[in-house]
Protein backbone atom coordinates (compact mmCIF):
# COMPACT_ATOMS: atom_id res chain seq x y z
CA UNK A 1 0.00 0.00 0.00
CA UNK A 2 0.88 3.29 -0.96
CA UNK A 3 2.05 5.78 2.25
CA UNK A 4 -0.21 8.82 2.67
CA UNK A 5 0.70 11.87 1.53
CA UNK A 6 1.84 14.12 5.10
CA UNK A 7 -0.29 16.31 5.89
CA UNK A 8 -0.41 20.42 4.65
CA UNK A 9 -1.21 21.06 8.39
CA UNK A 10 1.74 23.78 9.20
CA UNK A 11 1.10 23.37 12.93
CA UNK A 12 0.96 19.53 12.37
CA UNK A 13 4.81 19.76 10.67
CA UNK A 14 5.78 21.98 13.49
CA UNK A 15 4.59 19.39 15.98
CA UNK A 16 6.46 16.75 14.29
CA UNK A 17 9.74 18.88 14.14
CA UNK A 18 9.26 19.91 18.03
CA UNK A 19 8.71 16.39 18.72
CA UNK A 20 11.49 14.74 17.22
CA UNK A 21 13.81 17.75 18.81
CA UNK A 22 12.92 17.39 22.42
CA UNK A 23 12.46 12.94 21.99
CA UNK A 24 16.13 13.13 21.75
CA UNK A 25 16.96 15.27 25.19
CA UNK A 26 19.19 12.76 27.16
CA UNK A 27 17.19 11.18 30.14
CA UNK A 28 20.06 11.49 32.49
CA UNK A 29 19.40 15.17 32.42
CA UNK A 30 15.93 15.16 33.14
CA UNK A 31 16.20 19.17 33.83
CA UNK A 32 16.33 20.20 30.23
CA UNK A 33 13.10 18.88 29.24
CA UNK A 34 11.34 20.59 32.34
CA UNK A 35 13.18 24.01 31.10
CA UNK A 36 12.20 23.37 27.99
CA UNK A 37 8.63 23.69 28.76
CA UNK A 38 8.89 27.03 29.90
CA UNK A 39 10.63 27.76 25.83
CA UNK A 40 6.53 28.50 24.52
CA UNK A 41 3.18 26.72 25.07
CA UNK A 42 3.73 24.38 22.36
CA UNK A 43 7.10 22.71 23.90
CA UNK A 44 4.91 22.36 26.93
CA UNK A 45 1.92 21.34 25.21
CA UNK A 46 4.12 18.55 23.50
CA UNK A 47 5.88 17.78 26.50
CA UNK A 48 2.81 17.18 28.67
CA UNK A 49 1.19 14.69 26.29
CA UNK A 50 1.24 11.17 27.50
CA UNK A 51 1.76 10.29 23.67
CA UNK A 52 5.09 11.80 23.94
CA UNK A 53 6.03 10.56 27.20
CA UNK A 54 5.42 6.71 25.67
CA UNK A 55 7.17 7.47 22.92
CA UNK A 56 10.27 9.14 25.21
CA UNK A 57 10.02 6.21 27.25
CA UNK A 58 9.98 3.92 24.28
CA UNK A 59 13.16 5.67 22.03
CA UNK A 60 15.39 5.73 25.26
CA UNK A 61 14.48 2.14 26.44
CA UNK A 62 14.20 3.63 29.93
CA UNK A 63 12.50 6.47 31.77
CA UNK A 64 14.59 9.63 32.87
CA UNK A 65 15.86 9.54 36.85
CA UNK A 66 14.38 12.35 38.60
CA UNK A 67 16.18 12.37 41.94
CA UNK A 68 16.02 10.24 45.57
CA UNK A 69 13.33 10.25 48.12
CA UNK A 70 15.50 9.52 51.46
CA UNK A 71 14.73 9.11 55.11
CA UNK A 72 17.79 9.81 57.09
CA UNK A 73 19.70 13.03 57.38
CA UNK A 74 22.41 11.14 55.49
CA UNK A 75 23.09 13.91 53.17
CA UNK A 76 24.02 16.63 55.53
CA UNK A 77 26.39 18.11 52.90
CA UNK A 78 23.60 18.91 51.01
CA UNK A 79 21.78 22.42 50.40
CA UNK A 80 18.47 20.83 50.23
CA UNK A 81 18.34 18.43 52.59
CA UNK A 82 15.01 19.25 54.35
CA UNK A 83 13.37 18.40 51.35
CA UNK A 84 14.08 14.85 51.46
CA UNK A 85 14.07 14.95 47.77
CA UNK A 86 17.52 15.14 46.01
CA UNK A 87 17.18 15.44 42.33
CA UNK A 88 19.69 13.88 39.95
CA UNK A 89 20.71 17.25 38.53
CA UNK A 90 22.55 18.16 41.98
CA UNK A 91 23.71 14.55 42.93
CA UNK A 92 27.00 13.41 42.74
CA UNK A 93 29.06 10.29 44.18
CA UNK A 94 31.93 11.26 46.24
CA UNK A 95 32.67 7.65 47.85
CA UNK A 96 35.32 5.36 46.63
CA UNK A 97 34.14 2.36 45.41
CA UNK A 98 35.40 0.04 47.68
CA UNK A 99 33.72 1.50 50.70
CA UNK A 100 29.90 0.89 49.22
CA UNK A 101 27.59 -1.90 49.66
CA UNK A 102 25.30 -2.72 46.58
CA UNK A 103 21.86 -1.52 47.77
CA UNK A 104 20.01 -1.48 44.53
CA UNK A 105 20.39 -1.43 41.00
CA UNK A 106 17.87 -1.07 38.06
CA UNK A 107 17.61 0.87 35.22
CA UNK A 108 21.16 0.94 34.44
CA UNK A 109 21.56 2.65 37.84
CA UNK A 110 23.28 1.92 41.00
CA UNK A 111 22.21 2.55 44.64
CA UNK A 112 25.09 2.27 46.96
CA UNK A 113 25.07 3.08 50.72
CA UNK A 114 28.18 3.29 53.15
CA UNK A 115 28.91 2.51 56.72
CA UNK A 116 30.95 4.96 57.91
CA UNK A 117 29.75 7.96 57.73
CA UNK A 118 25.95 6.87 57.01
CA UNK A 119 24.97 7.56 53.61
CA UNK A 120 23.41 6.94 50.18
CA UNK A 121 24.57 7.70 46.60
CA UNK A 122 23.69 6.79 43.04
CA UNK A 123 26.23 5.53 40.92
CA UNK A 124 26.08 4.66 37.07
CA UNK A 125 26.47 1.92 35.17
CA UNK A 126 24.67 -0.58 37.49
CA UNK A 127 23.72 -3.76 36.00
CA UNK A 128 21.31 -3.43 33.55
CA UNK A 129 17.83 -5.64 33.21
CA UNK A 130 15.98 -8.15 36.49
CA UNK A 131 16.01 -6.37 39.24
CA UNK A 132 19.27 -6.77 41.75
CA UNK A 133 19.43 -5.89 44.93
CA UNK A 134 21.93 -7.65 47.87
CA UNK A 135 21.12 -6.19 51.84
CA UNK A 136 23.75 -4.78 53.77
CA UNK A 137 25.61 -7.10 56.26
CA UNK A 138 26.61 -5.72 59.30
CA UNK A 139 24.36 -4.09 62.62
CA UNK A 140 23.72 -0.87 60.50
CA UNK A 141 20.05 -1.20 58.85
CA UNK A 142 18.24 1.20 56.92
CA UNK A 143 14.47 0.94 57.40
CA UNK A 144 11.74 0.99 55.21
CA UNK A 145 11.77 4.35 52.78
CA UNK A 146 8.92 5.73 52.64
CA UNK A 147 6.72 5.36 48.94
CA UNK A 148 7.48 7.29 46.45
CA UNK A 149 4.59 10.11 46.11
CA UNK A 150 4.01 12.10 42.89
CA UNK A 151 5.86 15.31 42.73
CA UNK A 152 4.97 16.72 39.19
CA UNK A 153 2.65 15.72 35.98
CA UNK A 154 3.85 12.56 34.63
CA UNK A 155 5.81 10.92 37.25
CA UNK A 156 5.66 7.69 38.12
CA UNK A 157 7.10 5.27 40.85
CA UNK A 158 9.51 2.29 40.26
CA UNK A 159 7.48 -0.14 40.61
CA UNK A 160 9.45 -2.87 42.57
CA UNK A 161 9.04 -2.56 46.12
CA UNK A 162 11.96 -0.43 47.95
CA UNK A 163 13.36 -1.57 51.20
CA UNK A 164 16.62 0.74 50.49
CA UNK A 165 17.30 4.11 52.41
CA UNK A 166 15.93 5.80 49.34
CA UNK A 167 13.26 5.66 46.72
CA UNK A 168 14.62 6.47 42.77
CA UNK A 169 12.01 8.40 41.27
CA UNK A 170 11.58 7.88 37.36
CA UNK A 171 9.30 10.23 35.62
CA UNK A 172 8.65 9.84 31.28
CA UNK A 173 9.07 14.08 31.45
CA UNK A 174 8.41 16.16 34.23
CA UNK A 175 6.85 19.56 33.58
CA UNK A 176 3.87 20.77 35.93
CA UNK A 177 0.89 21.00 33.80
CA UNK A 178 0.01 24.66 32.83
CA UNK A 179 -2.04 26.89 35.91
CA UNK A 180 -5.56 27.15 34.52
CA UNK B 1 10.21 6.21 -13.86
CA UNK B 2 12.44 3.30 -13.06
CA UNK B 3 15.51 3.05 -16.01
CA UNK B 4 19.04 1.43 -15.98
CA UNK B 5 22.34 2.93 -16.00
CA UNK B 6 25.44 1.29 -16.58
CA UNK B 7 24.10 -1.54 -14.77
CA UNK B 8 22.26 0.27 -12.23
CA UNK B 9 19.08 0.59 -11.44
CA UNK B 10 17.50 4.04 -11.50
CA UNK B 11 14.48 5.68 -10.17
CA UNK B 12 13.01 9.25 -10.91
CA UNK B 13 11.81 11.62 -8.01
CA UNK B 14 9.84 14.31 -8.27
CA UNK B 15 9.52 17.46 -6.12
CA UNK B 16 6.08 19.04 -5.89
CA UNK B 17 7.78 22.30 -7.75
CA UNK B 18 8.19 20.51 -10.77
CA UNK B 19 11.64 18.84 -10.15
CA UNK B 20 13.12 15.88 -11.31
CA UNK B 21 16.07 13.99 -10.02
CA UNK B 22 17.05 10.83 -11.29
CA UNK B 23 18.72 8.44 -8.54
CA UNK B 24 20.39 4.95 -8.23
CA UNK B 25 17.54 2.97 -6.20
CA UNK B 26 19.70 1.71 -3.28
CA UNK B 27 20.33 5.47 -3.03
CA UNK B 28 16.33 6.06 -3.36
CA UNK B 29 15.67 2.66 -0.74
CA UNK B 30 17.96 4.79 1.89
CA UNK B 31 14.15 5.96 2.42
CA UNK B 32 12.27 3.61 4.35
CA UNK B 33 9.19 5.22 2.94
CA UNK B 34 9.96 4.54 -0.71
CA UNK B 35 11.72 1.38 -0.36
CA UNK B 36 8.37 0.39 0.46
CA UNK B 37 6.99 2.14 -2.12
CA UNK B 38 8.64 0.19 -4.44
CA UNK B 39 8.39 -2.88 -2.58
CA UNK B 40 4.79 -2.24 -3.27
CA UNK B 41 4.62 -1.76 -6.74
CA UNK B 42 4.09 1.89 -6.26
CA UNK B 43 6.90 3.04 -7.72
CA UNK B 44 6.80 2.03 -11.79
CA UNK B 45 6.55 5.70 -12.60
CA UNK B 46 8.47 8.89 -11.10
CA UNK B 47 7.86 9.23 -7.84
CA UNK B 48 6.02 12.22 -6.33
CA UNK B 49 7.22 13.18 -3.18
CA UNK B 50 4.74 15.84 -1.19
CA UNK B 51 5.78 18.56 0.73
CA UNK B 52 9.87 18.59 0.04
CA UNK B 53 10.85 21.39 -2.42
CA UNK B 54 13.30 20.98 -4.82
CA UNK B 55 15.64 22.33 -2.64
CA UNK B 56 15.40 20.15 0.22
CA UNK B 57 15.06 16.92 -1.23
CA UNK B 58 18.26 17.44 -3.35
CA UNK B 59 20.05 17.99 0.17
CA UNK B 60 18.71 14.96 0.92
CA UNK B 61 19.79 12.98 -2.14
CA UNK B 62 22.92 13.94 -1.37
CA UNK B 63 22.62 12.70 2.03
CA UNK B 64 21.60 9.39 0.97
CA UNK B 65 24.28 9.31 -1.85
CA UNK B 66 26.82 9.65 0.42
CA UNK B 67 25.44 7.62 3.01
CA UNK B 68 24.29 4.56 0.87
CA UNK B 69 26.63 1.40 1.40
CA UNK B 70 29.05 1.71 -1.98
CA UNK B 71 30.36 -1.10 -4.13
CA UNK B 72 33.13 -0.68 -6.32
CA UNK B 73 34.50 -1.79 -9.60
CA UNK B 74 35.02 -5.16 -8.54
CA UNK B 75 31.46 -5.31 -7.20
CA UNK B 76 33.20 -5.77 -3.80
CA UNK B 77 31.45 -3.13 -1.12
CA UNK B 78 33.80 -0.43 -0.35
CA UNK B 79 33.39 -1.38 3.57
CA UNK B 80 35.78 -4.30 2.43
CA UNK B 81 38.55 -2.35 1.56
CA UNK B 82 38.52 0.37 3.77
CA UNK B 83 38.94 -0.07 7.40
CA UNK B 84 35.18 0.57 8.80
CA UNK B 85 36.65 2.77 11.57
CA UNK B 86 38.29 5.07 8.91
CA UNK B 87 35.00 4.89 6.93
CA UNK B 88 33.00 6.22 9.78
CA UNK B 89 35.08 8.94 10.42
CA UNK B 90 34.64 9.97 7.05
CA UNK B 91 30.99 10.17 7.13
CA UNK B 92 31.17 11.43 10.66
CA UNK B 93 33.39 14.94 9.29
CA UNK B 94 31.23 14.63 6.22
CA UNK B 95 27.80 15.16 8.34
CA UNK B 96 29.20 17.76 10.78
CA UNK B 97 29.67 19.91 7.00
CA UNK B 98 26.54 18.61 6.02
CA UNK B 99 24.08 19.92 8.82
CA UNK B 100 25.83 23.60 8.54
CA UNK B 101 22.49 24.81 7.69
CA UNK B 102 20.54 27.65 8.65
CA UNK B 103 17.22 26.84 11.13
CA UNK B 104 14.97 26.95 8.55
CA UNK B 105 16.76 24.42 6.34
CA UNK B 106 17.28 22.36 9.53
CA UNK B 107 13.62 22.00 10.13
CA UNK B 108 12.75 21.09 6.56
CA UNK B 109 15.38 18.35 6.61
CA UNK B 110 13.37 17.23 9.67
CA UNK B 111 10.18 16.99 8.17
CA UNK B 112 11.83 15.39 5.33
CA UNK B 113 13.79 12.89 7.34
CA UNK B 114 10.79 12.05 9.27
CA UNK B 115 8.58 11.98 6.38
CA UNK B 116 10.38 9.85 3.59
CA UNK B 117 11.94 7.51 7.05
CA UNK B 118 15.45 8.15 7.03
CA UNK B 119 16.67 7.20 10.28
CA UNK B 120 20.42 8.71 9.83
CA UNK B 121 19.28 11.96 8.68
CA UNK B 122 16.56 12.52 11.64
CA UNK B 123 19.17 11.21 14.19
CA UNK B 124 21.20 13.74 12.72
CA UNK B 125 18.85 17.15 12.15
CA UNK B 126 17.26 16.51 15.31
CA UNK B 127 20.43 15.20 17.61
CA UNK B 128 22.22 17.99 17.03
CA UNK B 129 19.55 21.11 17.30
CA UNK B 130 18.53 19.73 20.71
CA UNK B 131 22.49 19.76 21.33
CA UNK B 132 22.78 22.84 19.95
CA UNK B 133 19.84 24.69 22.15
CA UNK B 134 20.32 22.53 25.05
CA UNK B 135 23.23 24.35 26.90
CA UNK B 136 21.51 27.84 25.70
CA UNK B 137 19.39 30.03 28.16
CA UNK B 138 15.90 30.36 27.58
CA UNK B 139 15.90 33.91 25.33
CA UNK B 140 18.47 32.16 23.31
CA UNK B 141 16.51 28.98 22.50
CA UNK B 142 13.24 31.22 21.43
CA UNK B 143 15.69 33.23 19.48
CA UNK B 144 17.22 30.46 17.35
CA UNK B 145 13.99 29.15 16.80
CA UNK B 146 11.89 32.05 15.96
CA UNK B 147 9.81 31.41 18.94
CA UNK B 148 7.86 34.42 20.99
CA UNK B 149 7.36 33.44 25.04
CA UNK B 150 3.66 33.21 25.08
CA UNK B 151 3.65 32.98 28.51
CA UNK B 152 2.05 35.19 31.00
CA UNK B 153 4.49 36.40 33.72
CA UNK B 154 2.60 34.65 36.47
CA UNK B 155 2.02 31.48 34.30
CA UNK B 156 6.27 31.27 34.11
CA UNK B 157 6.15 31.68 37.79
CA UNK B 158 4.23 29.12 38.58
CA UNK B 159 5.79 26.61 36.29
CA UNK B 160 9.54 27.56 37.89
CA UNK B 161 7.84 26.92 41.38
CA UNK B 162 6.71 23.50 40.37
CA UNK B 163 9.60 22.48 38.95
CA UNK B 164 12.71 24.25 41.26
CA UNK B 165 14.48 21.01 40.99
CA UNK B 166 15.43 21.59 36.93
CA UNK B 167 15.89 25.22 37.37
CA UNK B 168 18.54 25.54 40.60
Amino acid sequence: MCPPEPSCHSALLVDLVVNEILIRCPPDEPERLARASLVCKEWHRVLDDPDFRRRYGEFHRRAPLLGLLHDYGVLSDHPIIQSRFVPTTAFSTRTPLHRRFLLDSRHGRALYGTYVPPRACLGQGGRQGPHHRRRPSGGFRFPPAPRACSLAAGMQQCSAPQTAATTPLVAGAAPSSLPS
Amino acid sequence: MATREAGKKMIMLKSPDGMEFEVEEAVAMESQTIRKMIEDDCADTAILIPNINSKILSRVIEYCNKHVPTTGATGAAASDTVAPAALAEDLKIWDAEFIKVNRATRFDLIQAASYLNIKGLLDLTSQTTIDTISDNSLEEIRSFLSTKNDYLPEEEQTIRRENQWAFQ
